[in-house]
């Protein structure tokens, strides 16, 4: 079973907290709820994606920078269990 | 006293009046005010208010505020979830609400970028030259000249009006494109001693992509190429879109370097790049709209007739008569 | 859209002592009015100048607003309550009563300000855009933009490009861009002073930097993004707390026409002059007046060989220094 974490806004994705940082997360990685796997960026402000289920990350559907709208798939993720 | 207390503030919400402040141009102030100023104005109007009274701007939603006594409330703009106290408040509606209610508005999933929120009466901040409107560039106006939190808390005037809901009819709402089309008047700086004719024709020609980093300082286009008249802005400078600095109408296309930047209600006030064209006064409210992940709009050429026509269209549009 | 469409209403050829005038199309709601040709003759200002005083005294109804620009002025006017045609009109009469350049006077205030060059503040601002925006910057070598501004004009060392900074009046042909940002050029064209502007621009400035830009010399209000050459740094020229009595009545110092004189200081005292502002124990030093435009342009050509001469030095030298 899996499922997508989706932007909650439109604007730029980001992978990482800044450019020289390692990303969130990566493919393989497992997350729990609430864990930040990017970023939004929208009217110069910052907002963080959550995950809002555990499980492993099997791929991102959007590459660094990548512009996105509100709603749109960004990570897919496989069921922890 | 009758208060709005903001439980989230959302990405950008900030309190405007319209037409924003005016007189104040040559000491470089942009008007600032709604960057959709009909929805702002329908808004204003469905609660019985002036189209002057200030109101919020709520820039994409997320945004949630909840009353101190009793007001007729309405929000108009772009389609987002729109709840009181859980029950769904449809947009270009007004309604009574009792103190205590709960207002919620979500993200709006587009098409459009901004919703307002009237209350009747209008909302009670210091005025500054005579205007309510938050200038974001020049961080004045409105609450502190800056955008609302969690826990800002403003008062509201009294009200006049008889407080009934009111809808505005469908047939006067306006609708919100993924592809706009807005009218513009060519110059001061067009064709033949700055632009050619054919650098005309294409910019009134073309769909132009929206910026991700547009905001109410401006709708940043995509860079171009034109042919230009002059090989460069002479004693003003290197590249053609030089000038000598003049001040710059509300509405300008401004031509930078390569990009074309439609100047916001809090754009800057004089520089020294051309204006190719300027926004129909009755077509401006768009801007407010364009979403900034793909959006595009091309403008169409009118004469000052053609504008002036468009302006009394909409002026009459958002009269009572259209309220139901 | 017909090719023939053009973005001038009316054109008036220069006579009687006067300049020639084009009227352009900015939008269904401004004119803006252009003085003479694109060329850097502060006299265009003073009619600017002098028209803007003209329409402030005789206001038909309808006429919003006017921004002067260097050689030209924004007339903003609501076209439901003055047409279009009736405003030219109005306008030619404005022109045609102004009296010739010669016999010209502007009210003009004497504004005597402190000056320390090259402060740490200034010096800050440029570090920082070496750290962060363009580390490679021929305009900031050093972290400072003052010996770049030497080595373009030519100057034999940073004591003759002060003496040029002090040696004059700076005329405010302008505000604009920014609330109170003044745009001034030399009064005596000996000291005139041109730099290219920073590329790309920076994203901070102290309050009360002073910077060249062009032939321009601007004082920055607010903190903000910038892009001239920044040589040094004076008193604030603004501030909406009206901390000090200056501002009580209007939180910008400065208007068109005024002259603003610097005198040198250096950075300790500039800073401590910044405490007594803010305490309202410092007393600008403000003195009402006019400008005969006469006198100046009888003047000028006794200084023009010797303008001429620094002008040509100051090419010379640009041509060997390399442009942001």
């Amino acid at each position: 079973m899996s499922n997508t974490i989706k932007s909650p806004y439109p604007g730029t994705f980001y992978r990482r907290p800044n450019p020289k940082a390692d990303p969130y997360v990566s493919e393989g990685q497992t997350v729990q709820e609430g864990d930040v796997v990017g970023l939004i960026e929208i009217m110069k402000n910052f907002y963080e994606v959550m995950s809002d289920s555990a499980g492993v990350v099997e791929r991102f559907l959007v590459e660094n920078e990548g512009l996105v709208e509100a709603g749109q798939d960004l990570v897919v993720l496989q069921d922890a269990g | 006293m009758r208060a709005v207390e903001i439980l989230e503030g959302g990405i950008q919400t900030t309190v405007q009046d319209y037409p924003g402040r005016r007189g104040l141009l040559a000491q470089g102030f942009f008007p600032a005010g709604p960057m959709d100023h009909f929805a702002f104005r329908a808004a204003n109007l469905l609660v019985g208010n002036d189209a002057s009274a200030a109101g919020l701007e709520v820039t994409l939603g997320n945004v949630a505020l909840r009353l101190r006594g009793d007001a007729t409330v309405a929000v108009c703009g772009a389609e987002a979830p729109v709840t009181v106290d859980g029950e769904e408040l449809p947009l270009w509606e007004s309604r009574r609400l009792e103190g205590g209610s709960e207002l919620h508005i979500g993200v709006s999933p587009g098409p459009g970028f901004r919703l307002y929120v009237a209350f009747s009466g209008g909302i009670d901040v210091p005025p500054l030259f005579g205007s309510r409107a938050t200038y974001t560039m020049g961080a004045l106006g409105g609450l502190e000249g800056r955008a609302l939190v969690q826990g800002d808390r403003f008062g509201l005037l009294p009200e006049s009006g008889d407080g009934a809901g009111r809808r505005l009819k469908p047939s006067a709402r306006p609708v919100y494109e993924r592809e706009w089309e807005v009218r513009a008047m060519r110059g001061p700086q067009a064709a033949p001693d700055y632009l050619t004719e054919a650098d005309m024709q294409t910019f009134f020609g073309r769909p132009w992509p929206v910026d991700r980093n547009s905001n109410r300082t401006g709708i940043r286009l995509e860079s171009h190429k034109f042919e230009w008249a002059r090989r460069s802005g002479g004693i003003a400078g290197g590249h053609p879109s030089n000038i000598l600095d003049n001040s710059y109408p509300v509405g300008a296309v401004n031509v930078n370097g390569d990009l074309p930047v439609i100047l916001g209600p809090d754009g800057p006030t004089a520089g020294g790049f051309v204006v190719a064209a300027t926004v129909a006064h009755a077509d401006f409210w768009k801007i407010g709209q364009f979403r900034p992940v793909g959006d595009t709009v091309r403008f169409r050429e009118v004469t000052i007739e053609e504008a002036i026509g468009l302006e009394t269209a909409v002026n009459e549009i958002l009269s009572p008569a259209n309220l139901e | 859209m017909s090719a023939t469409v053009s973005a001038v209403i009316a054109q008036r050829p220069a006579q009687g002592g006067k300049p020639s005038i084009t009227y352009r199309y900015a939008g269904d709601r401004a004119v803006l009015v252009e003085y003479g040709e694109m060329e850097f003759d502060l006299t265009l200002n003073f009619f600017v100048l002098a028209v803007d005083d003209a329409l402030r005294e005789d206001r038909p109804d309808g006429l919003i607003e006017t921004a002067p620009g260097f050689r030209s002025i924004l007339v903003s006017y609501d076209p439901f309550e003055l047409e279009l045609d009736a405003l030219v009109e109005h306008l030619h009469g404005v022109h045609d009563d102004l009296q010739a350049e010669t016999e010209i006077e502007i009210p003009s205030r004497l504004v005597h300000l402190p000056l320390a060059f090259d402060d740490s503040q200034t010096r800050g601002a440029v570090e920082r855009y070496l750290n962060s925006i363009r580390k490679d910057a021929p305009n900031a070598e050093g972290g400072t933009n003052v010996d770049y501004v030497v080595r373009y004009n030519g100057f034999a060392d940073r004591e003759e490009l002060y003496d040029a900074v002090l040696a004059t009046e700076q005329w405010s042909a302008f505000i604009g861009f920014f609330p109170g940002l003044p745009f001034m050029f030399p009064l005596d064209p000996r000291e005139t002073v041109f730099v290219p502007k920073y590329n790309p621009t920076r994203t901070w400035t102290p309050e009360g930097a002073l910077g060249i830009g062009g032939p321009c010399f601007a004082i920055y209000p607010v903190e903000s993004a910038g892009g001239y050459q920044l040589v040094g740094r004076t008193l604030p020229i603004y501030d909406l707390r009206g901390r000090n009595a200056a501002f009580r009545e209007n939180p910008l110092l400065l208007r068109a026409g005024d002259r603003v004189r610097f005198h040198r200081v250096d950075e300790d005292e500039l800073l401590g002059l910044f405490k007594d502002v803010h305490a309202n124990r410092y007393r600008y030093r403000i003195e009402e007046g006019t400008f005969d435009v006469g006198a100046y342009l009888e003047w000028l050509p006794s200084v023009a060989d010797e303008a001429e001469e620094r002008g040509r030095r100051r090419e010379a030298a640009a041509a060997e220094t390399p442009v942001p």
